[in-house]
């Protein structure tokens, strides 16, 4: 049916927008300790992240939503077989979140070092979870036709998962040393722009080495071999890859950035558009596997929604891009000095 | 006025068979400590407008209101106290039980995150307590001096 695809799409694309908006954050919440050498570096940091951070965090309420309200069936198998991830992701969101608001409070080295140690934690752990519960779902569940867990949390950390997990962490450092690199200037700019030249070569072999352990994990080039015309997903991601650096030694941040926000979306396709029909596969039997067809809700549920989502969904991009619009240009000194700054 | 119609029967607790009845003393307790923390709170509110222009010369009001601070947190919690247990053993009213609703997960993973909820909830409530009562005694920022501009930059 044309409204479950349309949804299946919608859901990939949530999740596409919250990693390529709240990646940024994870990725510079993760290079914290490495870059920032003084309290006004770690300030700065935080600053440049401050007033988007939460709003990002939005595209992962709404990803749950669109699971929870288009494909109950996913939702609930979802978060019963990944619950002790999912958990561990939820308490890393909850530390940082806090962290970026307590950490300022108190004028005293070890109250701030125990807020920065919760936003590494809180920054890194979803970044390396999120990856490892996605490379689960591109290779398979083990659930059976109940939508049962047969495992644990070590069965979610298996070789592919955890490179999965390893992209993800490339992805986002590089993609939060760019908009470091946007917001900064001077000595802290200067490492900034270093860490992201040494961390893109990085990057590129995890995806190259991604590629192609997909292959041999996953089902997911089925869809490409079926339909060559989607291999251009692949191409324009690698481009884009590709470009990330070509704009970072032109010093254009902003469309490496850009370049990189392109690469973390593609990405997600390269997986989603592998998946479809699927949304949960089982690995036991794919006669189990959860699928656009047998996991959503009812047509009128799935109209309404699309009806919903089509409205609300560009007014939320207006005022997202608003807010960017509102806070660029760099994070100063001087901009610290304000009482609700971080 | 439950179904919406002054003539429709309600129906009594013992109506209904012993197995779908909710913890009676929880719901009883919780719903009269709410409404009676309600009624307080327009009470109050009255009094301090009576006083409004002598507020500062009636440190007996202030202690009350200083003391009260909790109180409508109290009486959002049993809100919630009532319409969770006072539901059971439904989770979706007349639908479906809670206890048919139970994720197929080992009993051990919830134990381990509720305990997990209660340590982080209960160490960032103390952490927003402690930051609350720090600012709280550093008292009202001055207010700034009229008489100040007047005189000339004694920077």
């Amino acid at each position: 049916m044309v409204l479950q695809t349309i949804w299946f799409f919608l859901w990939g694309l949530l999740w596409a927008l919250f990693f390529m908006t709240d990646g940024f954050d994870f990725g510079i919440g993760t290079l914290y300790p490495f870059l920032g050498k003084t309290d006004q570096d770690k300030r700065i940091m935080i600053n440049s992240l401050g007033p988007l951070w939460d709003g990002n965090e939005v595209w992962l309420i709404t990803a749950g939503g669109v699971t929870f309200a288009a494909f109950p069936t996913v939702y609930a198998v979802m978060f019963s077989s990944m619950y002790s991830a999912l958990m561990l992701i939820l308490f890393a969101l909850i530390l940082r979140g806090v962290s970026f608001e307590f950490r300022g409070k108190v004028d005293d080295p070890r109250w701030r070092k125990i807020w920065d140690t919760c936003i590494f934690i809180g920054s890194f752990a979803p970044a390396l979870l999120f990856g490892v519960a996605f490379a689960n779902i591109f290779k398979g569940i083990p659930i059976d036709h109940n939508g049962v867990y047969h495992g644990t949390l070590f069965t979610l950390l298996n070789p592919y998962g955890l490179l999965g997990g390893v992209l993800f962490v490339m992805l986002f450092l590089v993609h939060g040393a760019l908009w470091l690199a946007i917001k900064t200037e001077g000595d802290l700019h200067e490492r900034t722009v270093s860490v992201a030249n040494k961390l893109w070569p990085v990057l590129l072999g995890v995806v190259v080495i991604f590629l192609i352990a997909s292959r041999f994990s996953t089902h997911l080039y089925d869809n490409y071999l079926a339909h060559p015309a989607l291999f251009l997903i692949i191409l324009i991601t690698v481009f884009a890859l590709l470009s990330i650096k070509f704009f970072l030694t032109k010093r254009a941040f902003f469309k490496a950035w850009f370049a990189s926000a392109l690469t973390i979306v593609g990405s997600t396709f390269f997986g989603i558009v592998g998946l479809y029909p699927n949304l949960f596969p089982s690995s036991l039997n794919p006669r189990y596997s959860l699928t656009a067809q047998n996991a959503s809700s009812s047509p009128l549920t799935l109209k309404i929604m699309l009806i919903v989502v089509i409205i609300f969904i560009p007014i939320v991009i207006g005022y997202q891009i608003w807010t960017y619009n509102l806070f660029k240009g760099k994070v100063t000194k001087d901009d610290l000095s304000y009482d609700e700054a971080y | 006025m439950v179904r919406h119609d002054f003539n429709a029967e309600v129906r009594g607790l013992k109506d209904f068979p012993k197995d779908e009845r909710p913890p009676v003393l929880l719901s009883f307790f919780s719903f009269r400590t709410m409404v009676a923390l309600g009624t307080l709170f327009p009470l109050l509110t009255i009094i301090g407008w009576f006083k409004r222009n002598r507020l500062v010369e009636s440190p007996g009001y202030l202690k009350i209101m200083l003391w009260s601070i909790p109180l409508p947190y109290i009486a959002i919690e049993l809100g919630w106290v009532l319409a969770e247990v006072g539901r059971q053993p439904w989770i979706v009213y007349g639908l479906m039980k809670t206890s048919d609703a139970a994720s197929p997960i080992a009993s051990s993973q919830v134990l381990i995150s509720l305990i997990a909820f209660i340590l982080v909830y209960s160490l960032l409530g103390a952490v927003g307590f402690y930051l609350i009562v720090k600012n709280a005694r550093q008292g009202p920022a001055p207010e700034a001096v009229p008489e100040a501009a007047a005189e000339p930059a004694a920077a």
